[in-house]
């Protein structure tokens, strides 16, 4: 169908007789419809011309009514943010709950295997069998999600220190100037693109770990999760050190006032006093690196493996979440496979895990701001 | 180069011209009918204007929208049926 | 004699608790100080990451500036490719075989290669693409080079990366992409000062390509720019009435807070969501192309939507409301007031906050993958429905690729997209150094 449809256009020489003439009736009806269209567009606008043309006269409240229509014509655009979630909802929704009419709801968040591309040999294991029925491969996204959180885990190790004591210092320590110099350098990282980390990832950093891996006598994988989380890591650094600064510096000066009247060091009043009342706002921050972690895709589809590990060993291959979802809907699948709807019930899973991160960031943080009100 | 001559394109130019149009037709109008009438009118001139443009726009926008999500798949989906109909026939 | 610890003679025990305090609060400063070094350690580290990034990125680049090219006597014979007023034929062009005229010259200038397996080996030192690029030079130019005419002819990628140093001599043979033969023919040919490296214009000039030589970044970066235009067409306008309506339209209630919850959530979605996003609802629903930088541009729209929501109503809560007050107070109605008042008080501030956004989402890559600009594409899009990729795309592709000469490519392409970047951020800034006010 498409197929006559780009002939119809030109696009594309008819095969046959018969296509080719299927091709001009469609070219033709398309034709009149255009000229249907036209038509109707100039009555149309014809019939709205003189109606409110008939209706100009000083005693028409024309600002009025075109102030009314604008503001309807705002309040619709606020209203596309809603139409963009319940879009996102509807869509992953509508694909995951045809996924999960083939495959069930347990086997997919309980399942320990994943491998949609092939079908497992039978005999493989005793508890592949039971997935062979499936015909298209085992969706068990337990080992996708696991390796997701080893990846957020190695990122969240490398960034929270990194970040969190670049923020003591930029809050609590640094001169004005200095201040000013780090904080929109560290911002730097975050606007560099994710692609460029995917890049650095796999092309540097992997090699390096491995080659440090031979060097030390290890076995790492060429595409280990630590190259993967350290680079994420990277990554997420301004956002821990920039979120955790606003928030340390929203600490309330009579906190640290007090703590030095009390005789403490810089750094008592820090750890002791500071970093515990902002401490709903550091989770908060967390909360939001974490999300942004387990959503990033471009590092780990670069970086990150495709083969499904159950592991906690940072040092071997694993995938996750955002790589299974790019995996199975590039390349020329079917649009409704059982394959590509698994995408759609990953997706929905990324996006309650994110969207239930950020309720609980945006919670911590109000709990910090009620606090000191 | 094409595009610029393509029926869409003429469509899309010919209803721009028509809203400037109707804003200066509007516009005059009320203008006249105000001097006429020895009245000073509600809003400012180009108010009335921007009122009959947006009756002229803004229905031809929806009505072009609906048929963009209506015609083309109706459109296509005859041909289908056409087309299902010759294969159906033996040959 | 009036201090009031020296008139206190402690005794002997507090003295001892005096000395134990002193001691410790040498202890206490230097935990103190020790804090103060990890947060130096903590940035000079992330920086150092930064740094490293970058000199990674420029030094795997910045040969891809230039392209290896070998000098050729060609004889082109003009009466194959003219009509007969002299003029060239482009059908007759296109049906000449210009590789083979080409290898033919070459091989004719080392007359002892004579093996088969040889005479390849000699053919892979030209590009894949030399009878092509030729071509398109003689039909540019409209005039064929009489005979015996020496003309530079661009290299295969491995010679490319040998004269750049990125292709190791000391390697086993069988581990090298070219066998000591053809190094051999390389140096002569070195030697003889028929190589040279010249600008690599066709990076700038050309799209994708299945040889590293005759890849650019030209389709890749007019598709992000199209993708571009129809984010900033759809968002801009979208996001400036959507905070208009926020700060002075709407009415405090549930609807209200509801569209508020929403942008700020949909600020932290993944961006991957909103490629399935456009893949299920775009292409899926509507039916729109795949691979198009229209459908490319909605969805980053959609995806930058929040970000410009949020930056509009900070300048337009910037402006002070005495310019609201004073435009009501004249008679103006609440929409005069903030179209004819407001707005363009608040326009660097909207204008600075689009920027950023759009830079965001120029790096984005993941959702334009998952609605398909991520195929292999040789022409440059010329429509907004064309297929097409975008730079980022083009920068994950060739890193996909198992040619050293297209990792030398995409360390370069993230250059030009680090610049464009680096050119918009700077632009904010300057922009809102400029029109800053303060009130």
């Amino acid at each position: 169908m498409a197929q006559l449809v780009n002939i119809a256009a030109g696009y594309i020489k008819a095969p046959d007789a018969v296509m080719a003439a299927q091709a001009e009736l469609l070219r033709a009806a398309q034709a009149s419809a255009d000229r249907a269209r036209s038509l109707t567009l100039a009555a149309v606008m014809c019939v709205g011309f003189f109606y409110a043309f008939w209706r100009v006269s000083p005693e028409l409240r024309a600002r009025v009514l075109c102030e009314a229509f604008l503001r309807r014509l705002f309040f619709l655009s606020a209203v596309v943010a809603i139409l963009t979630t319940i879009g996102i909802v509807a869509s992953l929704l509508f694909e995951a709950v045809r996924f999960f009419r083939e495959i069930s709801l347990f086997d997919f968040f309980f399942g320990t295997h994943w491998s949609p591309m092939t079908a497992l040999r039978p005999g493989d294991t005793a508890a592949a069998d039971e997935f062979v029925a499936g015909s298209s491969g085992s969706f068990g996204m337990v080992p996708v999600m696991a390796g997701t959180l080893l990846v957020a885990v190695i990122a969240m190790a490398v960034a929270v220190p990194i970040g969190l004591f670049s923020a003591i210092y930029t809050s609590e320590f640094a001169s004005r100037r200095v201040r000013n110099i780090v904080k929109p350098t560290l911002e730097v990282l975050a606007g560099v693109p994710t692609v460029v980390y995917g890049f650095f990832a796999a092309l540097t950093a992997a090699p390096f770990f491995r080659d440090l891996g031979l060097v030390v006598g290890l076995d790492v994988s060429s595409q280990s999760a630590l190259a993967a989380g350290g680079v994420m890591g990277i990554m997420i650094i301004p956002f821990i050190s920039s979120l955790s600064d606003d928030v340390i510096t929203a600490v309330p000066q009579s906190l640290r006032d007090g703590a030095y009247g009390l005789g403490s060091t810089r750094g008592e009043t820090i750890i002791r006093v500071v970093l515990p009342a902002a401490f709903p706002g550091l989770v908060g921050a967390f909360l939001l690196a974490i999300s942004r972690a387990i959503g990033e895709t471009m590092i780990v589809v670069m970086a990150a493996g495709v083969a499904a590990n159950m592991t906690i060993n940072p040092l071997e291959s694993v995938t996750t979440v955002t790589v299974q979802i790019v995996m199975l809907l590039t390349g020329d699948n079917e649009f409704d496979s059982v394959k590509t709807l698994s995408a759609f019930a990953l997706g929905m899973t990324l996006f309650v895990i994110t969207l239930l991160l950020n309720v609980a960031a945006l919670t911590a943080s109000r709990r910090l701001g009620q606090r000191y009100e | 180069m094409s595009d610029f001559l393509s029926p869409n394109f003429l469509v899309f130019a010919a209803t721009i011209v028509a809203a400037f149009l109707s804003f200066y037709l509007a516009t005059g109008r009320v203008r006249k009918q105000a001097i006429a009438s020895q009245t000073k009118s509600h809003s400012l001139n180009q108010y009335y204007g921007f009122y009959v443009s947006l009756w002229v726009l803004v229905p031809a926008i929806l009505l072009a929208l609906i048929w963009m999500f209506a015609a083309d798949p109706m459109l296509t989906s005859a041909a289908k049926a056409r087309m299902e109909c010759r294969l159906s026939e033996p040959t | 004699m009036n201090n009031p610890i020296e008139m206190i003679q402690p005794d002997a025990k507090t003295q001892a608790r005096f000395e134990k305090i002193a001691q410790g609060l040498k202890k206490r400063h230097a935990a103190s100080r020790r804090l103060k070094t990890y947060g130096i350690m903590a940035i000079v580290t992330a920086i150092s990451f930064l740094a490293i990034l970058l000199t990674t990125i420029i030094s795997n680049g910045y040969t891809a500036i230039q392209q290896t090219e070998l000098q050729i006597a060609l004889t082109i014979p003009a009466e194959k490719l003219q009509n007969d007023d002299g003029a060239i034929d482009p059908v007759k062009a296109r049906n000449f075989n210009w590789n083979g005229l080409i290898k033919k010259a070459f091989r004719a200038e080392f007359p002892d290669v004579t093996a088969m397996l040889d005479k390849r080996a000699l053919g892979e030192i030209l590009s894949k693409n030399a009878g092509y690029d030729l071509r398109r030079q003689i039909e540019a130019k409209g005039v064929i080079p009489t005979g015996g005419t020496k003309l530079w002819i661009k290299t295969s990628d491995d010679v490319d990366m040998l004269m750049k140093g990125r292709l190791d001599r000391n390697l086993d043979e069988s581990q090298r992409r070219l066998s000591d033969q053809q190094i051999g023919w390389i140096d002569k040919l070195v030697a003889d000062d028929r190589i040279r490296l010249v600008f690599n214009d066709t990076f700038f000039t050309a799209a994708d390509s299945r040889e590293p030589e005759s890849a650019g970044v030209l389709g890749a970066t007019v598709g992000s720019a199209m993708a571009l235009f129809v984010t900033v067409l759809l968002a801009l306008p979208l996001a400036v009435m959507a905070a208009v309506y926020l700060e002075y339209f709407a009415p405090p209630g549930r609807v209200t807070d509801f569209i508020e919850v929403n942008i700020n959530n949909l600020a932290a979605v993944p961006s991957i969501v909103f490629g399935l996003l456009g893949l299920a609802v775009f292409l899926g629903f509507f039916g729109m192309p795949r691979s198009a930088p229209l459908v490319g541009g909605m969805v980053l729209a959609l995806m930058t939507l929040p970000t410009i929501i949020i930056a509009t109503r900070a300048s337009i809560r910037a402006v002070p409301t005495s310019i609201r007050d004073a435009a009501l107070g004249l008679g103006a109605s609440r929409m005069q007031a903030a179209i004819d008042h407001i707005l363009p008080l608040a326009a660097p501030g909207i204008l600075t906050g689009t920027i950023i956004g759009i830079a965001q989402a120029l790096g984005e890559t993941a959702p334009l993958i998952m609605i398909g600009m991520v195929a292999f594409i040789v022409d440059v899009p010329t429509t907004l429905t064309d297929p097409a990729t975008a730079l980022p795309v083009q920068i994950y592709i060739w890193s996909d690729s198992a040619e050293r000469a297209f990792y030398e490519r995409s360390s370069l392409a993230i250059m030009v997209l680090l610049t464009f970047l680096i050119t918009m951020n700077i632009s904010a800034v300057l922009l809102r150094r400029k029109f800053e006010k303060k009130w």
